[in-house]
């Protein structure tokens, strides 16, 4: 298997056991009460699966999106 | 009121299009153009969400607050594991598995038994969950048309005795759909491209449904999240939901285990995800994609719950089908429409996907093999895909049959979800055999065996059949109390444990006894042959070379042809023979090389050499044409024929470790053959010298012998001759003998403690004659402080180092004119002798050879060699075993660079510690 | 007629039993102790035959010998080589560098003629 693979997906792996704590208790009980009319459990909940989700796009996919410019752009040397 | 027409209309309409989506995948594949991308493969992973995430979860959120997100949170984490799945992937791909049965049956020596054992599991559990589908389409139904109970069965049928209720109806309808649209013809890779796009749009589908709704309700019927939450909250039974204080976290962990198993274990996400890969690339948009999709599907999952909990505050209401409820009661009817056929295509989506693998299992796993032993004829292949076709069309209805009793018989008492959870409970037995089947070599099929029969059997137990008690068909006191009273057999409390809710118990006994049976019986029992050599495969599957192209598309690749021969040749031989075949044909690179008809042959004679013609044939035949013989077949009639019953890796392993070997016995032999010319060279060398006195010996022997009437002088310069060469060969054979004996250690040591001064003194007199006769001058100088110099060494061979130094110093001195010094002192612990000689000097170029063997002092090449040359290097050897050195500092004169002359000569050091005395 | 031999060896003491037996049995005895030395003298002295010790310094005996049949105006020559040296791979050697004859040593003196005798036939 090439070695960046490998990489890839070991970051992959690595990011799975992070959220297996992060969703989790004990984690999972600090997330109480209310943000404004929002509780907090359901803010946090969504927006850390959203972020783990953005961040495992990153590892795996990290040439796709709007964030990426290509050399296009750049000035003939 | 919805006209029952608009309804069925809008259905057939759906179904319709689906159908043709379905046509147009399938089209598209036969004319070699895929459309699967990593895309529509990711979307098509989302035929995990079923009618039981349309309905369910809003019905368990009302009841549990978030417990319903854990079954999409597992999945989330499971993919993030990205390399299990993958692993799962190349394994099926490499060794053509076609359902999970196959996998792993294929990883425990090609069990037949254990893919029955895991077909029945699979039937079995998976009946509640197509219930659960049906269920679902019924009550919606219900909910459409609340009046009618019969409203799709048409007014002039209705009143015939026999007639099945709607839900009936449903599953004829969905299996009749099922079995056009899956089984319309067999293809040797199980795979179904157009089912993969049409399941793919159906996920997109449902999303939109099902965002649709959620707007719907959070924005029109109320004021948006904030509004919603603030209600909620001045609720306390309500608020108290929305607290982590009302979450099991036992339970919690527990589901999200359980989901993150199914993700994997379900036939049907088998199916999509391993099964139906055509790259594996495309688990790189999946891994974030899918996920991304299961976080969409859930955001108005708790509004619309809480919605509904506000809405009939205090009364109870039927929560799973909400999404379907609110828009009728405000008179939406498009959106309760759109609700509608949300869950209908979610329900579609997963009976079509999940009976054809279920199907593709039983065919496959369960029913040819129990036909082949009944020793079935198969001689026509065509008679045979007509048979399969027909097996499988009846599994499909046999299991919506037995879906649709399901129902009947225990659907009413649980809520949607927890239908679902029992079915997850079974295929998550699948866990240990598979998964510690591709991480653990020593797991084997007894193990699994023990294990799945276990973790079913628990299953059974806790799971299912406290469904049947639940709903009334069988007495449910064994649920509470346990069988006979026996409290620690309670279905729902076993041993003893009562603190986790009814999945989570049955998922730790089930897991437990599944997990402990695998691992204890593979330690106690060992694999057979054939075991071992797919155990390997699966483990290492990363590792070893694998023959299967990363694009499965059943398409020729050079690459698989390549290899082949890499397997087979050996890869620095494939290489070079590919790339001189490569060069031939212009081309630059191997990579480059067409799977054509010359390439074909080429690769067919080069193993031919190697395995033969026959097997070299059928070999590149199975690959280029992936015809039905798998590569373990092929595989095994040549380990028959070659009687190679070794893994590849292993033989990779083994051949590293020649080649190591190898490479350290082509060093140790050529130091050998450097040793042995050595050898060669003294031999020959000590030949040499010893014969070369002995032709004169011989010579003049005969010469006097031969002639009796020979002039007296010549006879007394001969007999001269023959006397010196005599003794010249004696001191030879001394001295060789000698250096061998010190060489190899076996000489008798004599040590005692000595005066170093009156040994030098003595031997320096008994050359006297010697030093006369040269005329040389000698001269010993001794340490001032006139103490003894006492050493531990042996007499005679002390004695023979300064004879052999002194003598030479005699050979080199000048004629007449000879000077020789010799200069004993102490320093450092060691008694120092110098011999100091005004010869010509030794060129600094030979100062070391003259220690060597043979070797003397000046130009070979030119002068004649004086004495043996062997002195030097037993002096050598003396003075070393002693722990002294002997070197030697010497100059051939010249002029200094003030103009001074400077005398050429030599002198020669040994030194030799002190006696401690 | 008197043939010519010329003897080729480094060790003086070789050299001069050859020589005494040699002229004994009425040949003409030229010496040579080097390889270079040899070469000259096969040049002035034109034996018929010359005895070639293998083992000297400078030149070896198979040096000169291919230095001798290398001129083809020496094609009459005969060559016998003498070797404290008993390999077989040395006497092919010697034989196919184009020497008549190879002899070892030590030799038996009444050998030695007998084969000189005989390469001279």
């Amino acid at each position: 298997m090439p070695k960046a693979m490998q990489k890839t997906l070991l970051k992959l792996g690595i990011i799975g056991i992070g959220s297996l704590l992060l969703f989790n208790y004990p984690l999972l009980s600090l997330y109480r009460g209310t943000i404004g009319e929002w509780p907090v459990l359901y803010v946090f909940l969504f927006v850390l699966w959203l972020v783990v989700i953005l961040i495992a796009r990153r590892i795996a996919e990290p040439s796709t999106g709007v964030l990426y410019k290509p050399n296009a752009d750049r000035e003939a040397p | 009121m919805i006209a029952t027409w608009f309804v069925a209309l809008l259905t057939f309409l759906y179904l319709g299009l689906l159908f043709a989506v379905a046509r147009f995948g399938d089209r598209r594949a036969d004319a070699g153009r895929s459309v699967i991308t990593s895309t529509v493969y990711a979307l098509a992973i989302a035929v995990y969400c079923t009618s039981w995430t349309f309905y369910g979860s809003v019905g368990r959120a009302t009841t549990g607050g978030f417990s319903f997100l854990t079954i999409y949170l597992g999945p989330t984490i499971m993919f993030l594991f990205a390399a299990v799945i993958l692993k799962m992937i190349r394994v099926s791909k490499t060794l053509r598995l076609t359902s999970i049965a196959d996998f792993i049956a294929a990883r425990y020596g090609k069990s037949q038994l254990l893919a029955g054992l895991v077909t029945v599991i699979a039937v079995v559990g998976i009946i509640p969950y197509i219930a659960l589908q049906l269920k679902a389409i019924s009550f919606s139904l219900k909910i459409l048309f609340p009046d009618d109970a019969q409203a799709l069965i048409p007014d002039a049928l209705e009143s015939l005795a026999f007639m099945p209720d709607s839900t009936a109806v449903i599953a004829i309808i969905l299996a009749a759909f099922t079995i056009v649209f899956g089984t319309r013809h067999l293809d040797v890779t199980e795979r179904h491209e157009g089912m993969v796009l049409a399941i793919a749009f159906e996920s997109v589908f449902k999303l939109i449904a099902f965002l649709a709704v959620g707007a719907y309700v959070v924005w029109y019927l109320n004021d948006g999240f904030g509004d919603l939450f603030a209600r909620a909250e001045a609720i306390p039974a309500i608020a108290r939901l929305l607290e982590p204080e009302s979450i099991n976290f036992g339970n919690w962990f527990a589901l999200t285990l359980l989901s993150g198993l199914a993700i994997l274990m379900l036939p049907r996400q088998f199916q999509i995800t391993v099964v139906e890969n055509v790259d594996e690339t495309h688990m790189r948009r999946a891994v974030w994609m899918f996920p991304l999709y299961l976080l969409l599907i859930n955001i108005f999952v708790l509004p619309i719950a809480l919605a509904g909990l506000i809405q009939f505050n205090g009364q109870p209401f039927e929560a799973d089908t909400l999404v379907l409820t609110m828009p009728l009661a405000e008179g939406t009817n498009l959106m309760a429409m759109l609700a509608f056929l949300g869950g209908l295509s979610a329900a579609t989506g997963m009976v079509i996907v999940e009976t054809i693998a279920l199907a593709t299992m039983v065919s496959n796993d369960l029913v040819m093999p129990i036909l082949l032993h009944g020793r079935f004829d198969f001689t026509t292949r065509k008679d045979l895909s007509g048979m399969i076709m027909l097996i499988r069309r009846c599994t499909i209805v046999f299991l919506l049959f037995l879906g649709y009793l399901y129902f009947r018989f225990a659907g009413e008492a649980y809520a949607l979800v927890s239908i679902g959870l029992i079915s997850f409970l079974a295929v998550a037995q699948f866990a240990p055999s598979l998964l510690g089947g591709m991480y653990w070599k020593e797991g084997n099929r007894q193990g699994a065996l023990v294990g799945l029969l276990l973790g079913f059997a628990v299953w059974l137990y806790t799971a299912l059949l406290p469904s049947f008690g639940k709903s009334g068909w069988i007495a449910s006191d064994f649920i509470t109390q346990g069988p006979w009273g026996i409290h620690g057999l309670a279905a729902h409390g076993l041993f003893g444990l009562k603190t986790l809710d009814p999945i989570a118990h049955s998922l730790f006994w089930s897991l437990l006894f599944n997990l402990g049976g695998y691992v204890i019986v593979s330690i106690l029992t060992r694999q057979n042959a054939n075991e071992l050599a797919t155990a390997s495969q699966f483990v290492n599957i990363n590792s070893s070379a694998s023959l299967a192209p990363k694009i499965w598309r059943g398409t020729a690749s050079a690459d698989s042809l390549i290899e082949l021969l890499k397997r087979f040749l050996g890869p620095k031989q494939a290489q070079s023979r590919l790339q001189r075949y490569a060069k031939d044909r212009g081309i630059s690179k191997i990579g480059e090389l067409k799977a054509d008809a010359d390439f074909v042959m080429f690769a067919e004679t080069q193993l031919a050499g190697t395995i033969g013609s026959a097997s070299a044939h059928v070999m590149v035949s199975s690959v280029v044409q992936e015809e039905e013989l798998g590569f373990d077949e092929v595989l095994n009639i040549l380990d028959e024929a070659s009687q190679v019953r070794a893994h590849s890796r292993e033989l990779e392993r083994k051949s590293a470790e020649l080649e190591e070997a190898s490479r350290e016995l082509r060093a140790a032999n050529e130091k050998l053959m450097e040793v042995d010319r050595l050898k060669d060279d003294f031999m020959s060398t000590v030949t040499h010298e010893l014969r070369t006195p002995l032709t004169s010996i011989r010579a003049f022997s005969e010469m006097l012998h031969a002639d009796p009437e020979m002039a007296e002088e010549d006879r007394t310069r001969f007999l001269g001759i023959i006397v010196g060469e005599a003794e010249r060969l004696t001191r030879l054979i001394n001295q060789i003998l000698d250096f061998a004996k010190l060489e190899s250690g076996r000489v008798d040591w004599q040590v005692e403690q000595m005066d170093l001064r009156e040994l030098v003194d003595e031997t320096a007199e008994s050359l006297g004659q010697l030093f006369r006769t040269r005329g040389a001058d000698c001269v010993i100088t001794l340490p001032e402080d006139n103490l003894p110099v006492l050493v531990d060494v042996d007499r005679d061979r002390i004695k023979q180092v300064i004879i052999n130094l002194l003598s030479n110093a005699v050979k080199f001195v000048p004629e007449g004119n000879g000077r020789i010094t010799v200069h004993l002192s102490r320093a450092n612990g060691f008694a120092m002798v110098a011999v100091h000689d005004n010869g010509p000097g030794i060129p600094e170029a030979y100062q070391e050879i003259i220690f060597e063997r043979f070797r003397q002092g000046g130009n070979t090449m030119t002068d004649k060699p004086q004495g043996t040359g062997l002195g030097l290097p037993i002096s050598r050897e003396i003075i070393e075993h002693f722990n002294g050195r002997l070197w030697v500092e010497s100059t051939t004169g010249g002029t200094s660079a003030t103009g001074d002359v400077i005398e050429s000569g030599s002198t020669f050091f040994f030194t030799i510690p002190l006696s401690d005395a | 007629m008197t043939h010519k031999i010329l003897i080729v060896d480094d060790e003086p003491n070789i050299v001069m039993s050859l020589e005494f037996l040699l002229k004994k049995e009425g040949f003409q005895i030229d010496t040579a102790g080097d390889g270079d030395a040899a070469i000259d003298k096969v040049r002035s002295f034109n034996p018929d035959l010359v005895l070639l010790d293998v083992m000297m310094p400078k030149k070896s005996g198979f040096e000169v010998c291919e230095i001798l049949r290398a001129d083809a105006s020496l094609a009459s020559l005969k060559i016998i080589m003498l070797t404290a040296k008993g390999r077989d791979t040395e006497q092919a050697k010697g034989l196919a560098l184009g020497a008549d004859a190879y002899m070892l040593k030590p030799f038996s003196t009444k050998d030695l003629v007998v084969k000189i005798r005989e390469v001279l036939a």
